[in-house]
């Protein structure tokens, strides 16, 4: 069992989830609440993850973080190493490809949440703002709890873009779902029964909660 | 210091809701919107609060103005101060009865904000709910408490739409009885939309007559519930005889009109008019089985029972006399005269008790 690869899984998904926090309800607001231009187009932009392959995110990826990037010359300035085949850069890579796993749930609990209870919210002198933090989230938090637990599940589960952004070097960039194909690769097949198993009971456990999380708030209406 | 609206907003595959009026601000009054459901009232309430954007036309209270379809300017609901119950009571169901009612004074300082929500739940009698969430009370108590919710922030102006439609009858009633009441210690202006007679004729000081997006008829509850200018208006208002009918003659003040070839006294509104409708409530109308043949009523139609329905209390009689009329009774009159379909019976109408509307050509 390669422990530190798991380490490492669960300190980027931890710290992804973290970061997504702030831009995820951000995010959510506009996209559940909101009634403006392109509003399509944001939601496309955020989905991008669920259907392309992570190779192609991954290039992208590469492309925006690399040291001849603006965003990639302003950190190796910054921080003084470069941000592609790094844990930041591992983490950036994250939070954008976990970005619509948090998002799907939240959207989704937000929607549900009566309207007539944000105008009500409006006439007490309620800016939209307020409304959304003391009566839109609070309702929807079963939906902003499944957000996270997904994102954290799928941040512990990246391959594709992991391995484009963070290449595969043991205790930086070499996670447990790497880990497993080294293992396949070197044909330590008990080795990766090990991993495979851990993380299907893992992601299992996951989708078991947040299923109970959705059945409950459909009661709960 | 006055609510003006003159504003319009349409639909787009709908009708068109049009308002224009002016309530009087800081000082108490019921005005009734009244209508069929889906004619716009609550369009109108919503364009006032702010929550809808109307098209065209301006709406301004005290001379701020809150909407201007010319200039763009819309004032969003949170800066108008104006109070809203919607129909259900939509009461924040996170939140015990304190935490709803203290909602729009959460920025008031700690003591003033305790003692506001004190008054109002003394105020609405809601003493020893306070930890109560919304789902544990019953319907007059969630109503109650979206009123005090509504009232907390002293609003300039109160919105109730519909309040009492979701409430069975004896909460309602009761609700009804206290709200004039409790409304009058305030000061300000209420907006009641109704589609309830009792509840219009009961609580208002002035009534908006609403059909088809329209205010067509407006003054006191009672005037306009008595003297409607348009069969629609005859029809929304509980008339429950509304005939067509040819002016025969016209004597002493008194129209005699031709209705299904019998003749119907009513009195004359004056005006020049060949043709005109006929409109009786039917509480107006009595009935006998073998009455006396002089009495003071003018109009004594021969006819027969075609329908019978029980309505609480009272019994919905229809009548064949030439033309279908419709006559109120109550139960015990019902049973006796033991009155059943086919039935020959007489029914007795006052000239007064019939209102004339004249066709217009």
């Amino acid at each position: 069992m390669d422990w530190e690869a798991l380490r490492l899984s669960l300190r980027l998904a931890s710290a992804s989830t973290l970061l997504l926090l702030p831009l995820g309800l951000a995010l959510a607001f506009p996209l559940a609440l909101g009634r403006f231009r392109g509003k399509a187009l944001l939601e496309a932009f955020t989905s991008l993850p669920l259907i392309l392959p992570p190779t192609v995110l991954g290039f992208y990826l590469i492309v925006a973080l690399g040291p001849r990037s603006p965003l990639g010359q302003v950190w190796e300035n910054l921080t003084g190493s470069p941000l592609v085949f790094s844990f930041s850069g591992l983490l950036f890579a994250q939070v954008f490809t976990n970005l619509p796993f948090f998002l799907q749930p939240l959207v989704s609990s937000l929607g549900g949440v009566d309207r007539r209870l944000l105008e009500v919210a409006a006439t007490l002198n309620s800016s939209p703002m307020s409304t959304y933090f003391r009566v839109a989230l609070p309702l929807a938090w079963r939906g902003l709890l499944s957000g996270m637990i997904l994102s954290f599940a799928h941040a512990i589960g990246e391959f594709g873009v992991v391995l484009m952004v963070g290449g595969n070097l043991p205790g930086r960039t070499r996670t447990a779902s790497i880990a497993l194909f080294d293992q396949v690769q070197s044909f330590d097949m008990a080795g990766a029964n090990r991993t495979a198993l851990l993380l299907l009971g893992f992601a299992f456990a996951v989708l078991a909660c947040t299923a109970w999380l959705r059945a409950k708030e459909r009661l709960w209406r | 210091m006055a609510l003006r609206a003159d504003f319009s907003r349409t639909f787009p595959k709908g009708p068109k809701v049009e308002a224009t009026f002016e309530v009087e601000l800081d000082c108490f009054s019921i005005t009734v919107l009244f209508g069929a459901s889906g004619c716009g009232k609550t369009t109108i309430l919503r364009c006032l609060a702010g929550l809808d954007r109307p098209d065209a036309g301006v709406i301004s209270a005290d001379g701020t103005t809150w909407f201007n379809a010319p200039s763009g300017c819309f004032v969003p609901p949170r800066q108008r101060q104006v109070g809203y119950v919607f129909q259900e009571a939509s009461l924040f169901p996170h939140l015990d009865v304190e935490g709803n009612i203290g909602f729009g004074v959460r920025s008031w300082p700690r003591q003033e904000r305790q003692a506001r929500i004190v008054e109002l739940i003394q105020m609405l009698g809601l003493e020893g709910l306070e930890r109560r969430r919304p789902a544990d009370l019953s319907g007059g108590e969630k109503q109650r408490v979206a009123l005090a919710r509504a009232l907390a922030p002293r609003p300039r102006m109160l919105l109730l739409d519909e309040p009492f439609a979701s409430l069975d009858r004896p909460a309602a009633e009761q609700l009804r009885h206290g709200l004039r009441h409790v409304l009058q210690a305030l000061a300000m202006p209420v907006i009641l939309v109704t589609h309830n007679r009792d509840e219009a004729l009961s609580l208002g000081d002035r009534l908006l007559l609403m059909r088809e997006g329209r205010i067509r008829q407006s003054g006191s509850p009672s005037e306009v519930f008595a003297r409607p200018d348009s069969r629609e208006a005859a029809e929304l208002l509980g008339f429950g005889t509304v005939v067509r009918t040819r002016v025969e003659r016209r004597t002493g003040g008194l129209l005699g009109l031709i209705a299904g070839g019998v003749e119907l006294f009513a009195p004359d509104p004056g005006g020049d008019f060949s043709e005109a409708y006929a409109c009786i409530r039917g509480e107006g109308v009595s009935l006998e089985r073998h009455g006396p043949a002089t009495v003071t009523q003018r109009n004594r139609l021969a006819g027969s029972v075609t329908a019978l329905h029980a309505i609480g209390p009272l019994v919905r009689v229809q009548v064949d006399c030439g033309f279908p009329l419709e006559a109120l009774i109550t139960t015990w009159a019902c049973e006796d005269l033991s009155l059943a379909i086919g039935d020959p019976v007489h029914a007795l109408i006052k000239a007064t008790a019939v209102v004339v509307i004249p066709v217009e050509v």
